[in-house]
């Protein structure tokens, strides 16, 4: 049966055969996607998570006579609608594979491409560029600008700049960190109504990008320390809070 | 120890510890010393701290060299030579001068010796230790006037083991960090890191320890090891935090480290 035209299942006698019968229709119904594509591609594609974990745990790999046996069990063909052997299975499985690398490099790029444009938005801590329901903040002077150079031109394939905690710090000028698997922005440790160090009169803008980088980025490390006896101190509560409302 | 002469396509480096007495310049030194010999460097240790007795480099790295004199004028010659020396032999050097008024401040008062050496070729690293005081950035302030002793490689290095414990550290050096002196070294080009506190520093450098000893049970000089709960303390300092630190110092700023198990090879044939 191939996954273009999924022929409808013929209604199976007794207990175990219904349930087979719907075992097989939403195989079946999974597979239906690309024509392109063997419903063999689309199982695997489907199972990849399981069979991986089951892969790495073997030293042999997969046994794919034993699976191709179930496939044929299944309904589940090669492209050209015949039985898959062990070879087809295992070149389909390399296919698999290479496909969902492909998409998890296409994710990643898209998700490091948008913290990067949150991050050069000037106005990226204004409430109108907040999605979901915003609320007035407690304290009484509002978040300030986000101060800093002008934005590069966006670049197509820009590649993710966001910066892995413990690498070289000072020689990157983006204010992106990561702490615990999501991307923070340096800019939350800047002190309203305080004048910074960058602040001061006089400094080349150089300067001040230098200045505030390590300044941030010391303010970053001692938070990192401190934070240990109060996780609830106004940074986390902050971050929190930027969270929800990015993944809202 | 054999020296290898550098490439001639990379700087040699002086690195030069300063700051008041007791701020920890000569723990982030032997830390430094210890890790970077760790990793395949070779360098000339200096140790010109003649009034520390207790705990200098010395205690620590026996091949370092000493001034056999502690008289000043002494002590400046004695510099001098050394300088000399690392222009024409062109090795990677560290400086421990100690605190106080030391001869090192005298030379420099009397001669402009970061360009001189620049002209030679010379990377001059100056690494400031500071505490939480204002008093500490008084070496600071006094080095940056007037450009007397500020090259471009300057490394502040903020002690987080003096900070009391209990305190936040971002609360701790926060009247330092906005000061005028750290704005103006900014400015320059200096860089600024945090050496992370080892609660039971004292125990280790007291037993004539290394880290890595102290933290693999070693006994030290009193005969005892360190404590249960202090090994894995050193071991989380030594092996986590401090190598993030040493990471963000310029790579150039840094005696050249080569292959560790050379390094091995040569100090088991000696």
């Amino acid at each position: 049966m191939s996954a273009e035209s999924p022929e409808p299942t013929p209604v199976a006698e007794g207990k175990g055969e219904g349930r087979r019968a719907r075992h097989h229709e939403r195989l079946l119904a999974m597979v239906a996607r690309s024509p392109f594509r063997s419903p063999l591609f689309w199982w695997l594609f489907e199972h990849h998570d399981e069979l991986a974990v089951e892969a790495a745990g073997s030293r042999v790999g997969l046994p794919w006579s034993r699976l191709c046996s179930g496939f044929a069990e299944a309904g589940l063909t090669a492209v050209d609608g015949t039985a898959v052997k062990p070879e087809t299975a295992r070149k389909t499985w390399q296919r698999v594979r290479k496909e969902k690398a492909r998409l998890r490099a296409q994710e990643a790029e898209a998700e490091a491409e948008r913290a990067l444009r949150r991050a050069q938005d000037p106005r990226r801590n204004m409430p109108s560029r907040m999605s979901g329901r915003y609320e007035a903040p407690l304290a009484e002077v509002q978040p300030r600008r986000a101060v800093g150079p002008p934005p590069p031109q966006p670049v197509s394939n820009l590649p993710a700049i966001v910066r892995e905690e413990g690498a070289d710090l000072p020689v990157d000028p983006s204010m992106i960190v990561m702490f615990q698997g999501e991307p923070l922005d340096l800019n939350i440790f800047v002190r309203p109504g305080v004048q910074e160090p960058w602040e001061k009169p006089g400094l080349s803008a150089e300067a001040r990008q230098h200045i505030k980088l390590t300044m941030l980025t010391l303010r970053f490390e001692h938070w990192k320390k401190d934070r240990i006896l109060d996780l609830n101190n106004p940074v986390d509560r902050e971050r929190k809070r930027l969270n929800a409302l990015r993944n809202a | 120890m054999p020296f290898e002469t550098l490439k001639r396509d990379r700087k040699p480096v002086l690195m030069i510890v300063v700051g008041r007495q007791r701020v920890g310049k000569t723990t982030f030194l032997n830390a430094l010393a210890q890790y970077l010999r760790g990793h395949g460097a070779s360098f000339e240790i200096w140790d010109a701290d003649k009034m520390n007795a207790t705990n200098n480099m010395s205690l620590f790295h026996r091949e370092a060299l000493q001034p056999t004199s502690v008289d000043p004028e002494d002590v400046k010659a004695w510099l001098e030579q050394r300088f000399t020396d690392l222009v024409e032999r062109r090795f990677d050097a560290m400086l421990d001068v100690g605190g106080g008024d030391t001869p090192l401040a005298r030379l420099v008062a009397e001669v402009p010796i970061v360009p001189t050496l620049e002209d030679e070729g010379v990377r001059v690293v100056v690494v400031h230790v500071v505490g939480p005081d204002l008093a500490d950035l008084d070496y600071l302030d006094r080095f940056e006037q007037d450009d007397l002793f500020a090259p471009e490689a300057t490394l502040i290095v903020m002690n987080g083991g003096l900070v009391l414990s209990g305190r936040g550290l971002d609360f701790a050096f926060q009247q330092i960090n906005d000061h005028d002196t750290i704005t103006r070294s900014l400015t320059k080009g200096a860089r600024i890191v945090e050496m992370p506190r080892l609660a039971c520093m004292g125990a280790v450098t007291d037993r004539g320890l290394t880290f890595e000893d102290a933290m693999n049970g070693k006994v030290g000089s009193d005969g005892r090891n360190l404590s249960l709960l202090d090994r894995p303390r050193v071991r989380k300092w030594w092996t986590k935090e401090l190598p993030e630190m040493f990471r963000r110092i310029p790579a150039e700023w840094l005696p050249e480290r080569g292959d560790p198990e050379r390094t091995d090879r040569t100090a088991a044939a000696e």
